[in-house]
């Protein structure tokens, strides 16, 4: 019981600090227009800007600045130059964790989208859009962790050696069983333990999390499709596959692309389900799950900002394609 | 009359071409997309004993279902500790502040950059795309060093150093914090569709920004505001990153995702438990889901294409 009244009462004081905050913000902008006119249109600017570009500035911008400086260095000898980029890029787990970021990035897109865009065009034609979509988009709404735990599940694997969910240390044996033995087939031994094919039972978990979001994207593409172009085609002829080829597959690229570029971010930033499930074991590392472990785990700070600034500077082509396309779009008045 | 009929033709054999397979194809895929999260209420019903021997899988033994492994959750794995509860106090506690007060900052911010005629703001814009971009691993070092030394300015202690575990104000800020490039972006293009006419005769007949911002402004942003408030709820609930680094692993300020893979972590075997564990974590972004979901479809749309 008491634990419930802490708990309550935890909550209460973030309902309490939520409150105060904008109280404060409200008191602060009536203040700002009471002043001189002179100064009026500054001290409204500071209110109104001030709390964003200070949590930015120094919540972010001078962070981010802080770790490229830091990814130069090293706990112990001070300044390394390139040196942490270098360890990164030869050491087998830089490596390692280099590669399979790659991989995800190609891959898991790739698929998502895949799976989203089948999934758009097969509820496109029902009656009954709403559960299908719900069912799919679902795992949308579950942490990475909840996901990590339900995907070892499924990939158990029982030996009677040892009783963990995913053996992480001890082999698997030829007489460990698993629920795919259960129904007849003859999987490897411990689905986990296996290379390359980890990182793709991994990859899987995310496709299954991320097709949901290209499917809510690549429908609502769909829809936008004017009718009147549809039944145009259809009176020139075109149905059924011929119609989806030429016709509505290439109005719903530009949401394809979007989709995929999305994802890659999404794969690129990777950490929640690798650490839960094999936690870089057996050569599934990828770069966020390592940047923590060797900054946060072993502390070594230098090798994990430089393995933060090389994330970066895998997203940069996404950011910079994402920026220029918003450029496009919307000009500021 | 002969286009109407020809529509009409068209979208009937539309419905008639959607014939079995494809319904069959649906049914398949949906249930293979429920299929993981069954596996984990299954596991979560049965027995510790039955599944030590065989697996959650295994129904040699007869169903065995009980709630066991829920009542173990509350309870917790040992007498002295707590179970989930003070766990699942702190997700939330650290939930609300984490998703309004990004969107009050967020609304000032973006009512100035829309109205207030600023020189740079095409430059801050793009800026904040690129943030919101960015891997939050770049930021996460020096934030933490800076919650645990403090940042003092002379004698006065800006930030005071605070040991991470004791409170919540290094999630708060950082949730915040990586919040905000977003919610600036949605708001903002929400902002510039207010019509510029409402704006100009409220200035001319001499509201202060904060009536305006509260008269006017807030109504018309509360749609674009409830569908990032619900994204921005079940991302933080489920977030495992920013918990991970910020929280100290203490009972006293860790969200439930930390303390659910703590506890896989240090002992898998647990296989009940832990399930158990995940679908009452589950439960509360469920119902969020459930009940808000084209809310939360539409903030999903709305973050991938970076406007309302």
């Amino acid at each position: 019981m008491e634990v419930f009244l802490e708990g309550l009462g935890n909550v209460g004081a973030a309902v309490l600090v939520v409150a105060v905050v904008i109280s404060l913000l409200g008191v602060l902008l009536r203040i700002a227009g009471l002043v001189p006119a002179r100064v009026q249109r500054v001290a409204t600017l500071g209110v109104l800007l001030g709390p964003a570009c200070l949590l930015l500035a120094f919540g972010l911008a001078l962070p981010a600045i802080q770790t490229a400086y830091l990814s130069t260095t090293d706990a112990g000898q001070g300044f390394v130059g390139l040196g942490n980029y270098a360890w990164a890029l030869s050491s087998p787990l830089g490596r390692e964790s280099l590669a399979n970021t790659l991989l995800w990035i190609v891959v898991v897109p790739a698929a998502s989208v895949l799976v989203g865009m089948v999934a758009a065009f097969l509820v496109d034609g029902l009656r009954r859009q709403s559960i299908p979509i719900a069912l799919i988009v679902l795992p949308l709404a579950m942490s990475y962790v909840g996901a990590g735990i339900a995907w070892s599940l499924v990939y158990a694997v029982r030996s009677p050696a040892s009783a963990s969910i995913t053996p992480a240390v001890a082999p698997s044996t030829e007489s460990s069983i698993s629920p795919a033995v259960s129904l007849g087939l003859d999987p490897p031994a411990a689905w986990l333990q296996e290379r390359p094919w980890n990182t793709l039972l991994l990859m899987i978990i995310v496709i299954w999390i991320q097709s949901g979001l290209a499917l809510v994207l690549l429908r609502a593409a769909l829809r936008v499709i004017p009718v009147d172009v549809i039944e145009a085609a259809r009176i020139d002829g075109a149905q059924g596959w011929l119609l989806v080829r030429s016709v509505r597959l290439p109005m719903i690229r530009d949401t394809a692309i979007l989709a995929l570029a999305a994802i890659m971010i999404v794969s690129l930033k990777v950490f929640d389900i690798v650490r839960t499930t094999s936690n870089g074991g057996f050569g599934t590392q990828v770069l966020a799950n390592e940047m923590y472990s060797e900054a946060f785990d072993s502390s070594h700070a230098g090798r994990g900002s430089a393995l933060a600034i090389l994330m970066l500077l895998m997203a940069a082509p996404f950011i910079a394609w994402s920026v220029m396309r918003l450029r496009e779009s919307w000009m500021p008045r | 009359m002969m286009v109407k009929a020809e529509v009409g033709a068209a979208r009937g054999m539309r419905q008639r071409l959607v014939g079995s397979s494809t319904v069959v194809v649906l049914v398949f895929l949906a249930t293979l997309w429920t299929a993981p999260s069954i596996v984990l209420l299954v596991a979560s019903l049965r027995s510790q004993d039955v599944v030590q021997d065989g697996g959650w899988w295994s129904f040699s033994q007869g169903a065995g279902l009980t709630l066991d492994a829920y009542r173990q959750v509350f309870e917790g794995p040992s007498s002295a500790q707590h179970g989930i509860t003070p766990y699942l106090f702190n997700s939330l506690a650290v939930a609300v502040p984490a998703v309004v007060l990004p969107l009050a900052i967020a609304c000032l911010a973006a009512y100035a950059l829309a109205w207030l005629r600023i020189k740079g703001t095409a430059a801050l814009l793009l800026s904040l795309a690129c943030m919101q971009l960015m891997p939050i691993q770049v930021a996460l070092v020096p934030l933490v060093r800076l919650f645990e030394a403090g940042w003092s300015i002379g004698p006065v202690s800006v930030i005071p150093a605070m040991e991470l575990g004791t409170s919540y104000v290094p999630l708060w800020v950082a949730h915040t914090v990586f919040a905000l490039p977003l919610a600036i972006l949605l708001l903002y293009g929400t902002m510039l569709r207010i019509p510029r006419d409402v704006m100009e005769s409220c200035r001319l007949d001499g509201a202060g920004h904060l009536l305006i911002l509260r008269r006017v402004v807030l109504p018309m942003l509360l749609p674009a505001m409830a569908a990032f408030a619900v994204l921005q709820f079940i991302w933080v609930w489920n977030d495992l990153l920013v918990a991970l680094t910020f929280a100290g692993g203490t009972s006293e300020v860790s969200p439930v995702t930390a303390y659910l893979a703590s506890l896989k972590a240090s002992d898998d075997s647990l296989v009940t438990v832990i399930s158990a564990g995940a679908v009452v974590a589950l439960a509360v972004p469920l119902i969020a889901y459930a009940s808000l979901r084209w809310l939360y479809l539409r903030g999903l749309i709305a973050a991938v294409l970076k406007g309302p």
